[in-house]
């Protein structure tokens, strides 16, 4: 069994990669694959929705500690399935539910991040006192620093300059790790064609 | 090949089957015993050929072995017994052997008044010997018709097992006594019995004669020893002397009486041998004789003119005459060799100090205690007045012809014992040589006269008297008969037994080492004295026992350390061993921490929190309140001191152009890719675009997301931008799945992914807004649409503008892009959204309002910063410090 779906997955992924080449033969064969993943990816979706629902209802059903929010979370998830469902994402009531509990929560968790970012920022020295972790702050100082809105408007000069100074170091950087990304992306496919590594479940 | 026949059917099946191929019958038992069944004796047999060989071995010379014993066992004759089968019979034949050895039958039945009592003081006896002399009492007229070698061995042979008994010298005097008295006497022997005793005396001796029968008609000679003794016996009055004989000796007298040569004749026939030996008959108890010489008195035997001495003492050895032929003797010499040197039956009150030297040697060799008041094969001189003293052994005459080896087994060691550290024996043994013939003095002692070492006194063979000659001194004889049973001793075996066996002695000294400067201290062998008693290494090396009091009573008077002096009450009483666990400090100490660690697995432990962790929380609390109240008051305020900056960066220009050069009533795709969490970053972003190109274009917009948020969110951003306000028709296309694949697949084929798109193809979208928070999103999308324009596929593609509207985060990961052209403008941040909205009219306004609380908090946040990371560096190179000071 675990031959058989290694051969699968190694087989659709060079008839993809040859869909490219050779479009005139393999490109109807290749958008079916295509069109079979996406529809795997949206089922995805739902299982893992079941899922977390299954495992909520578990814990609420053992009695273990936070029983009672799983079974809150799967009866807020079925309503608002069911809700949007019916009436669809452009309900008020819907709105509501999204302008008034959803947004303000993760709102509020990203607030919390920035307090916990400027409270690592002041604690870095104390816990490590090296020429990295005082480069890193300096450089943080400066951005913000450019950046920030003075009520004597901007020092356009200033922040023009380092901009372009911290910007041409920033858009290194990140083309480093696109490129990395890229790079790390094709091994991962070519891995996957040759049957080294197997997310499928086949090790 | 080997076939099997089934147990069922019969039939033949080949042997590599295991079920019969008939009628399906295991050819082969189950080994298994299952519940229910019997199990089938096995033959063990069976098993023999798994054995490993070398237990074959071991089986094989156990059953040769055994063999050779059943063999040797069927060789031997039998006695019978028509006794039923007795438990203790090996009780019984102990007991009946230890009385064969004091009393042999034949000399039992020699006398028919004594024999009983030697059946009685003893075990019931084989009739081997007894029957001999019992002839002579009962009928002197019946010949022996039994071989005469065969019973003196046989007697000579009972002899030297005999113990020492002071019933069996009583016996022998009384002998000696009533065979001086009754010369008349015939003596009867049962022929039956005596066949039976010659049976049993011919298989019990190993002679070099074996081939004597019974069947010698030599009656004559083979009584005229007995004539021989009792005229000895008359002669040197031995016969009066020694008056403890035992009852048997008595019998054994009567043979002794001039009547012999009526007496039975054919048992009798071993004594014809008797008269081959060369030697004459020893006169041991008259003459001393040398200590090597031992068979000279089987040459008076052999003489049968010679009279038997009626008061010939029991202990002289009475020659036989009858043997004509002087035969070798040496079977005398054999059995000398093969028996033990044991001691001779003597009473005790007979013993006298020849007799006690004659025995002295054996003593010293068995460990006998006592210095010897003569030594062993000292040549008492008898005299004519004193009763010569009891022989040992009637035979041989050791004053001539001792041989060599008997010599030196029987000469008198230099040195004491080791055990003997008396002085004693030095004294004795110069009275053992004056007083040697005046051992007859010492005949009436008794026998608890044992205790005195130095009055030891060894008891004489019964058997002495008639082998010796009248003029034999009896300690002679004796000391022959000890010489030819003796083994020859090595020095180290008569030297060391006498320390272990002489505790009693009193061994306070050491041994007069320095009395004899060419005894050495020899080195024993490391077996040796490993099997010297314990009594002999304490005696050695208790150098204190001189501290130790004499016994003045009881058995062991006068012998000091041989009971450990211990008072009552003494000090040495080992000490009370208390029952308590016995533990010491440490071990208890452990055993507490032991009990501790192990009462703390049980109960919980505090967790300890540091004031480090309480800090944090302040910290964090007081940033977080700090904060919420400055920019609430801010946000509160409306404030809009802070100025925007009117220029543009070049992609915000760009995206703006791009906007402006729309078509009108084009269809724009805008991707919706940010979650909740930032929404109002990106609604305040990506609002003054977008109010632009609707103001501007009045463009169908179609929103679609690759996260299933994406879609509420939408409904969302056209609500606070004011775009539905503006009357703009929308498409809300939903969740787009399947993340790059999908994307591949809405780009290639967008009315077979989302048929509500209304696109037959992606380039009917006069521009691409991809909204999205993090730059994974952002790169699929600019990826998967550089593809289709790489491919040419579609040359529309290459002129539609992707506008990128991201997040402050997600915009330098996305700058590349701008860069390299695949994005046509790029507003990323609320700094640029400020600007772009400002130019825009300030339309919708968001980022404006943003705008003061953003540079106050970035203020506060730089501020807070820099004093906290100094504040922090501070404390920690003071602690360090002080860490570094402590240690």
């Amino acid at each position: 069994m675990r031959v058989f779906t290694a051969a699968l997955a190694i087989a659709a992924g060079i008839i993809v990669l040859l869909g490219y080449f050779y479009p005139d033969q393999l490109e109807a064969f290749r958008l079916l694959l295509v069109d079979w993943a996406i529809i795997i990816a949206g089922m995805a979706v739902l299982v893992g929705i079941f899922n977390l629902a299954a495992v909520q209802m578990e814990k609420f059903r053992a009695r273990q500690k936070g029983g009672m929010y799983g079974i809150l979370l799967v009866l807020s998830l079925l309503g608002t399935f069911a809700y949007g469902l019916f009436f669809g994402p452009e309900d008020r009531y819907l709105r509501l539910t999204v302008d008034a509990i959803i947004v303000p929560v993760e709102a509020s968790l990203m607030a919390i991040l920035a307090v916990t970012l400027i409270y690592a920022s002041i604690r870095l020295l104390r816990r490590r006192v090296d020429v990295m972790s005082v480069l890193f702050l300096s450089v943080a100082v400066i951005f913000l620093i450019a950046i920030m809105p003075t009520p004597f408007g901007g020092i356009t000069a200033l922040q023009d300059f380092i901009l372009e100074i911290a910007g041409m170091f920033s858009r290194g950087g990140a083309r480093g790790l696109l490129i990395g990304i890229a790079l790390g992306t094709l091994l991962t496919g070519l891995r996957v064609l040759f049957g080294v590594d197997r997310p499928y479940g086949g090790n | 090949m080997a076939e099997l026949r089934c147990p069922k059917c019969g039939k033949s099946n080949p042997e590599v089957l295991d079920i019969c191929q008939f009628c399906q019958t295991p050819l082969k038992p189950d080994p298994v015993l299952r519940i229910g069944q019997t199990p089938t004796k096995k033959n063990t047999g069976e098993l023999e050929s798994v054995l490993p060989d070398w237990l074959k071995d071991v089986r094989q010379q156990a059953r040769d072995s055994a063999e050779e014993d059943a063999a040797q066992a069927a060789a031997q004759p039998k006695v019978e017994k028509n006794e039923p089968p007795d438990l203790l019979a090996g009780l019984v034949s102990q007991s009946s052997d230890a009385g064969e050895e004091e009393i042999p039958d034949w000399l039992a039945s020699i006398n028919p008044t004594a024999s009983p009592k030697p059946a009685a003081s003893s075990m019931p006896a084989p009739p081997s010997g007894s029957d001999f002399f019992a002839q002579f009492n009962q009928s002197e007229d019946k010949p022996a018709s039994k071989p005469a070698q065969e019973d003196v061995p046989a007697s000579v042979d009972n002899e030297s097992d005999q113990s020492s008994g002071s019933s069996e010298n009583d016996e022998l005097s009384k002998w000696f006594s009533q065979a001086s008295e009754q010369s008349e006497e015939v003596v009867e022997i049962d022929p039956e019995a005596q066949r039976q005793g010659d049976a049993a005396w011919v298989s019990n001796f190993d002679s070099p004669l074996p081939s004597q029968q019974p069947e010698a008609p030599k009656e004559e000679e083979d009584l005229s020893w007995l004539h021989n003794l009792e005229a000895a016996s008359k002669q040197t009055g031995d016969l009066q002397a020694p008056k403890r004989g035992t009852d048997w000796m008595a019998s054994f007298e009567t043979p002794s009486t001039p009547s012999e040569p009526s007496r039975s004749q054919e048992d009798l026939s071993w004594l014809d041998n008797l008269g081959g030996i060369d030697e004459s008959p020893q006169q041991a108890p008259a003459q001393p004789s040398t200590p090597g010489e031992d068979l000279s008195w089987l040459n008076n035997l052999g003489a049968p003119s010679e009279p038997q001495p009626s008061d010939a003492s029991p202990d002289k050895p009475v020659p036989s005459r009858s043997f004509a032929s002087e035969e070798d003797l040496s079977w005398l010499d054999n059995l000398g060799r093969t028996s033990e040197p044991s001691q001779p039956i003597e009473t005790a009150s007979e013993s006298s100090s020849s007799s006690q030297e004659d025995l002295s040697w054996l003593n010293d060799l068995g460990g006998e205690p006592g210095p010897q008041l003569t030594p062993p094969f000292a040549e008492p001189e008898s005299t004519e007045s004193d009763m010569p003293p009891r022989q040992t052994a009637p035979l041989g005459k050791k004053e001539e012809t001792e041989p060599d080896w008997l010599k030196s087994a029987m000469e008198v060691p230099s040195m004491p014992p080791p055990g003997d550290v008396s002085m004693d024996w030095f004294t004795n043994q110069d009275q053992a040589f004056d007083h040697a013939p005046s051992a007859g003095t010492s005949q009436d002692r008794p026998v608890e006269e044992k205790a005195d070492p130095a009055s030891r006194t060894p008891q004489p063979s019964p058997f002495s008297d008639v082998f010796s000659t009248p003029s034999e001194p009896s300690s002679l004889s004796s000391q022959d008969v000890d010489s030819l049973f003796s083994v020859e001793m090595p020095d180290w075996l008569s030297r060391s037994e006498p320390a272990a066996d002489q505790p009693a002695s009193g061994q306070t000294t050491l041994p007069p080492a320095e009395s004899d400067e060419s005894l050495a201290p020899v080195d024993l062998p490391s077996w040796v004295q490993a099997m010297r008693p314990m009594e002999a290494v304490i005696s050695e090396t208790a150098s204190g026992a001189e501290d130790e009091p004499e016994e003045t009573e009881g058995p062991l008077a006068g012998l000091r350390g041989v009971i450990p002096g211990m008072t009552i009450g003494s000090s040495m009483r080992p000490k009370s061993i208390s029952l308590k666990l016995q533990a010491t400090d440490e071990q208890q100490a452990s055993a507490a921490l032991l009990e501790k660690i192990l009462g703390g697995e049980t109960s919980p432990r505090a967790l300890i929190t540091s004031s480090f962790v309480a800090s944090q929380q302040v910290l964090r609390w007081t940033l977080t309140a700090l904060f919420l109240a400055v920019l609430g008051v801010v946000i509160s305020l409306r404030s809009q001191m802070m100025p925007v900056s009117p220029s543009l960066p070049a992609e915000g220009d760009a995206a703006s152009q791009a906007v402006v050069s729309l078509p009108a009533n084009a269809k724009v795709l805008v991707v919706i890719d940010y979650e909740p969490s930032l929404a109002g970053e990106m609604e305040a972003i990506g609002g003054p675009l977008l109010d632009q190109m609707i103001l501007t274009s009045h463009p169908n917009l179609s929103f679609v997301s690759t996260s299933p948020n994406g879609a509420v969110l939408v409904e969302r951003m056209l609500s606070n931008t004011g775009i539905t306000q503006a009357g703009v028709e929308y498409r809300n296309l939903g969740f787009l799945p399947g993340g790059s694949a999908g994307v591949l697949g809405f780009v290639e084929r967008p009315a077979e992914i989302i048929p509500a798109s209304e696109v037959g193809k992606f380039s009917d979208y006069a521009m691409l807004v991809v909204m999205t928070d993090h730059a994974e999103s952002g790169r699929i999308w600019v990826e998967q649409l550089h593809a289709q324009r790489v491919k040419q596929v579609d040359l529309a593609l290459g002129n539609q503008p992707l506008i990128v509207i991201a997040s402050a985060q997600a915009g330098p990961l996305l700058q590349p892009y701008v860069s390299s052209g695949q994005i046509t403008g790029m507003i990323s941040g609320l700094s640029q959204a400020a600007r772009y909205e400002y130019i825009n009219g300030s339309r919708p306004g968001i980022a404006r309002s943003y705008w003061d609380a953003f540079g106050v908090g970035l203020a506060m946040a730089i501020v807070l910063i820099i004093v906290g990371s100094l504040w922090s560096l501070f404390t920690g190179i003071r602690a360090r410090r002080a860490e570094a000071e402590q240690g």
